[in-house]
């Protein structure tokens, strides 16, 4: 059996086959944003239009099966940005009605989980997914991935890039203000937010860059802020694994590339008897791979969509939808 | 200085409760714990935060006219508040002997509440738990450490909101009577209507339902 997987929520067009060998080809590109800006969604569509077909054709191609037999074609309908999710859809649907091949919904979210369990080999995870547009603590519970804690408002992949656009450090943002917070001494008192099990990003983000305006040292700004935001995520981690009594952390989603969270949260597991795991850096950000796996479980348990129904859904959330391919 | 730890009472993921000696007093020590996944600078700041905040609301509580555990002393070079060791049985095990009396004690609980709400004091973790029933009859609220000060009524709803849910998780059967008489007691607030619609919104919300299935399965 072979499902196509396509992927375009945001930044990235991918494209990927797995069928029961696994993730049998996997092929990305993504829009790089100008420096200094985010994802400008219309260019960022207009970038996915242009590339779609070729990295369709080129997954296709490694993974050396003909379009015309696949089982199915599995498709990354939110949550996202809409024009971006909207290319990858018309593709999809374009190609289930012309090759008469199965359509299967796919919840962004819930393949990046998906992907680092496969990945990692774990059974029942409390799961830190963390990106550009998501903070989730999730774990599954009676079908659904359960929100333990999330942000409030914005994500953590998005408060560091936002400052790391604002200091003017280049693309990876993530990794370069971690870089410049490596050589960081002093530490300034920032606001905390944890408030209950959720985080909430904005405001701290607002009060680290009043230190950068107010000319404070940049590596020193970078560790505060830095330090603020991980020991935030770390305390609502910490709270859900006490809660959950879960002995498996998998760290999952675009912001698991961090040098620094890594180790942080390898200490909170281990205060907690709980193994801990990151998804490999491949398939951290988004892409192809994830939806086609995702789409593989949920296609063999009889998941399908059809074509007129098949709306993209920008605001999608993880804890609609029914996770049937798992059993506990 | 004559300090004494003796017995680990509870460990939870912020602090220690240990109960023992300070000066002849029998005394219970909340240490909260250093994380080493915090830069020691951040972590120092923050333990003594909250430390000194803790303290402060118990104090603030006391002066309100409830009755917390008296604190004996602060010491922010362990990060621990050394405080009267309160003899007595919780709520809780009261309301899982299920005696008659609990209905009164939560209409007890409710007045304790709306007193605290009125001076803007938040607990932030009120559960049967929480409540320690002294041996001449009253009740002490203890663990401050997730409190805070505020006059939001989300704030006093969710007050509210955890109390009810440990009583639904634990107590189902009389939780609705014992909920009705807290409300009794709590309704001496001007005002305590607004934070009651402010429950049950909070209960429509996706995510509490989802924590009470999880209690209800752990």
């Amino acid at each position: 059996m072979h499902v196509l997987g396509i992927e375009s929520t945001a930044h990235t067009i991918g494209a990927s086959v797995v069928s029961e060998k696994g993730i049998i080809s996997n092929v990305n590109s993504v829009y790089i944003h100008p420096k200094g800006s985010g994802i400008h969604p219309r260019e960022a569509a207009i970038h996915h239009s242009e590339e779609g077909p070729k990295v369709i054709k080129e997954a296709l191609r490694n993974a050396g099966i003909d379009i015309n037999d696949l089982d199915a074609i599995a498709i990354s309908l939110g949550p996202g940005l809409g024009p971006c999710l909207r290319v990858g859809a018309t593709l999809a649907r374009y190609l289930s009605l012309k090759f008469s091949k199965p359509l299967v919904p796919v919840n962004h979210a819930v393949a990046h989980i998906e992907i680092a369990r496969f990945a990692c080999k774990a059974s029942d995870p409390l799961v830190v997914y963390i990106a550009g547009g998501n903070t989730i603590i999730s774990t599954l519970v009676d079908g659904r991935y359960r929100i333990f804690g999330e942000t409030q408002d914005i994500a953590i992949g998005n408060a560091i890039d936002y400052f790391g656009r604002v200091i003017g450090v280049d693309y990876p943002e993530l990794i370069n203000v971690e870089k410049l917070a490596m050589e960081g001494k002093e530490i300034y008192e920032l606001p905390l937010p944890v408030k209950g099990q959720d985080v909430s990003y904005s405001g701290l983000l607002t009060a680290a860059l009043k230190l950068v305006k107010e000319g404070k040292k940049l590596e020193d700004v970078c560790l505060s802020f830095i330090e603020h935001v991980y020991a935030t995520l770390c305390e609502s981690v910490e709270r859900a694994l006490a809660y959950t009594g879960k002995k498996e952390l998998l760290l999952t989603g675009g912001t698991a590339r961090s040098l620094i969270l890594k180790e942080k949260l390898k200490y909170v597991a281990q205060e907690h008897d709980a193994s801990f795991a990151v998804v490999p850096a491949e398939y951290a950000g988004d892409n192809g791979a994830m939806i086609a796996y995702t789409g593989f479980l949920a296609f063999k348990s009889g998941v399908r969509i059809n074509v007129e129904e098949s709306y993209v859904k920008p605001m999608w959330r993880i804890d609609e939808v029914d996770i049937i391919w798992h059993t506990n | 200085m004559a300090y004494e730890l003796i017995e680990l009472l509870s460990k939870g993921a912020e602090a220690e409760i240990w109960k023992g000696k300070w000066l002849d007093l029998e005394a219970v020590f909340k240490v909260r714990k250093s994380k080493p996944w915090r830069h020691p600078r951040l972590d120092k700041m923050i333990l003594e935060t909250r430390t000194v905040k803790e303290a402060k609301i118990m104090y603030d509580a006391f002066n309100a006219g409830i009755d917390v555990p008296y604190i004996f002393d602060i010491d922010l070079q362990r990060y621990t508040i050394v405080m009267e060791y309160v003899r007595g049985v919780t709520l809780k095990n009261v309301l899982n002997k299920k005696e008659d009396k609990v209905y009164e004690l939560c209409e007890e609980l409710g007045k304790i509440a709306a007193k605290l709400h009125m001076r803007s004091i938040v607990h932030g973790d009120l559960t049967p738990a929480n409540v320690i029933i002294r041996e001449n009859g009253k009740l002490c609220l203890i663990d401050f450490g997730l409190a805070n000060f505020s006059n939001r009524i989300e704030d006093m709803g969710v007050d509210l909101h955890l109390f009810l849910r440990a009583l639904e998780s634990s107590f189902a059967l009389i939780a609705e009577k014992c909920f009705d008489s807290f409300v009794r007691g709590y309704a001496i607030m001007d005002g305590y209507k607004a934070v009651l619609e402010k429950v049950k919104e909070i209960r429509r919300r996706g995510r509490y339902v989802l924590e009470r299935r999880l209690v209800a399965k752990l």
